[in-house]
């Protein structure tokens, strides 16, 4: 039986910032013996826009993605150490609640006085959170996501791109999301209204191959349709010839796209390496061009992105219940989803 | 990549409502030249942001007091199309001037009335819809200058009934509820402060009378403005 070290491909990281030096995402990836942690944090701009002459003019949302960012470092390291390991479920959203409510207090309280700027559309450090926990088990790995806002967690193997996260916006969808630019609902912020969102577990067998990765919009939130991100996964992977070298290209390919700051960590487990990866994935991609990207070269209207977009989304949306991602259940009673092979 | 470079754009109307009664004189000009920079501005910062924006329009709403001001108590524009019609959009900023007014409180709210019921660009895709208003002292209720003769038939009755124009995300009213986006300069008087409080999408930036707009905050709000929330 393999190790979780020998179980897992790679780690990735990749971010970039809009203005430099004022980047307001932060990420957080780390690997222990028996459990990985990948998670990003997109400090909200728009209604963070507060800037605090004690942090050198940075806005709340810059703060805030690092104080939450630092928060969860802390809660995994300290729970590691308190040998009790990661909790799991309502549990863990509650510890990671507490956690970056303290960061943000002291943020806060550091911060000392502001601009007089108010209103429904201001508040106080906020950022999202969308944080992926995988652990070994007897059985395998399992996977267990956490989010607050409209950053995701999503896995990507042969049959596709999933998204594992139900966006706290207004919209419908994940395409009605990429085409209203809606308002959050649900975001992390000094305000403790806010909920951490936790999915259900998700099990892998010890021979499946994938890939779960956290991102935040500034990464698939400039695409004309999901089916285009998954394109520019695949397609990035296949031009390049390495990890380095995938790492490098994606971060190239999501910044040419990108009209906000980024941040995406990545996790592959299961494929051996690269170039089995590039294989395992090769039909993928060929049929998501024929049946996806071509007609949409062809035909930019948005009447078919809309159509080809309803037949896309089962596929994309295999994890989610027909009550969206199965968050926040009681966990007695959890289904325990297989990954659909 | 594939059809991934296809990008997305935004369309952005805003619409100026601008206190013009006698109070404003002091800095009628620095408001003037705040809405006139706005375009410029407003384009650099969704540039640094790498937003497209395909359609870019303007309209301006100059209140003053319906009593005491009559037929120039509503002064309003159409839509202007920027950059083509830049000329005229300035033009018609350069225009408003500073008088009337009658007692402190304004008819603010009557202008955003109009501003509300402005014929928004509703085309598919991603949208700004934007009211900025500018005034240095509180409201009238609303209908306070109904006895007046050019007062506008179709007004909102009341307060309340402002507030299901302007709408919620419960009960979207009749703007778009992910485009709009309600910027105040004003005093924190009634019912700026009200309406900061109680209606979403809102930011306020107190304002001192007498005073423009510091370079400072105003980044903020283009900010606030081009950036999701």
């Amino acid at each position: 039986m393999k190790t979780f070290a020998q179980k897992l491909d790679f780690r990735i990281l990749v971010a970039g910032e809009m203005v430099k030096d004022h980047g307001e995402d932060n990420f957080y990836s780390v690997m222990g013996e028996n459990c990985a942690v990948a998670a990003v944090f997109d400090g909200s701009g728009g209604i963070g826009s507060r800037k605090y002459p004690k942090y050198m003019d940075h806005t709340g949302a810059y703060m805030a993605s690092r104080a939450v960012s630092g928060a969860i470092h802390d809660w995994y390291h300290e729970s590691m150490e308190s040998g009790s390991g990661l909790a799991k479920g309502r549990e863990a959203a509650a510890q990671m609640k507490e956690y970056m409510l303290r960061a943000i207090r002291v943020v806060e309280k550091n911060g000392g006085a502001t601009s007089r700027i108010f209103g429904t559309m201001v508040k106080d450090f906020p950022t999202t959170a969308a944080i992926a926990v995988v652990r070994d088990t007897e059985d395998g790995t399992e996977l267990q996501c956490f989010w607050a806002g409209d950053s995701r967690v999503y896995l990507l193997d042969r049959n596709g791109l999933a998204q594992l996260t139900e966006d706290d916006l207004e919209g419908k969808n994940a395409m009605s999301n990429l085409q209203s630019d809606g308002a959050l609902t649900n975001v992390v912020s000094l305000d403790s209204s806010f909920e951490i969102h936790y999915s259900r577990p998700l099990r892998f067998r010890e021979k499946e191959a994938y890939s779960i990765f956290a991102a935040s919009d500034g990464c698939f939130g400039y695409v004309p349709t999901p089916m285009d991100f998954e394109d520019l996964l695949l397609g990035t992977l296949e031009e390049s010839q390495s990890v380095n070298s995938f790492e490098r290209k994606l971060d190239e390919n999501i910044r040419s796209i990108a009209g906000d700051d980024y941040s995406l960590a990545w996790i592959s487990f299961g494929y051996g390496d690269y170039p089995q990866m590039k294989e395992a994935l090769k039909a993928r991609r060929q049929l998501l061009q024929k049946d996806y990207i071509q007609p949409m070269v062809e035909d930019s209207s948005l009447e078919l992105q809309e159509q080809l977009w309803t037949k896309y989304r089962g596929s994309y949306e295999r994890f989610m219940s027909s009550a969206g991602p199965a968050r926040n259940r009681p966990e007695a009673g959890d289904r325990q989803l297989q990954s659909g092979r | 990549m594939g059809s991934n470079q296809r990008s997305i754009s935004y369309g952005v109307d805003v619409v100026f409502c601008i206190d013009a009664t006698e109070s404003m004189y002091p800095f009628l000009g620095v408001v003037k030249e705040n809405a006139l920079h706005f375009y410029q501005d407003f384009m650099r910062v969704m540039e640094q942001k790498k937003k497209k924006v395909e359609k870019l329009r303007v309209r301006v709403v100059a209140f003053r007091d319906y009593l005491a001001d009559g037929r120039e108590a509503m002064l309003v524009t159409n839509f202007f199309d920027l950059p083509a019609q830049s000329k005229e959009l300035e033009m018609c900023i350069r225009s408003i001037e500073a008088k009337g007014g009658g007692d402190d409180p304004e008819d603010g709210l009557e202008a955003l009335a109009y501003a509300i019921k402005s014929d928004w660009n509703n085309s598919p895709g991603r949208k700004r819809h934007v009211i900025a208003l500018w005034s240095d002292d509180a409201t009238h209720d609303l209908g306070f200058g109904k006895a007046a003769r050019n007062y506008p038939r179709g007004m909102a009755e009341n307060f309340e009934q402002l507030t299901e124009w302007w709408g919620s995300k419960y009960a979207p009213g009749i703007m778009d509820e992910s485009a709009k986006r309600l910027i105040l300069y004003t005093p924190s008087k009634e019912s700026w402060t009200t309406i900061r409080n109680n209606w979403n999408n809102v930011i306020h930036y107190e304002s001192e009378a007498g005073q423009g707009i510091a370079g400072f905050d105003y980044d903020q709000i283009l900010n606030a403005i081009s950036s999701s929330i």
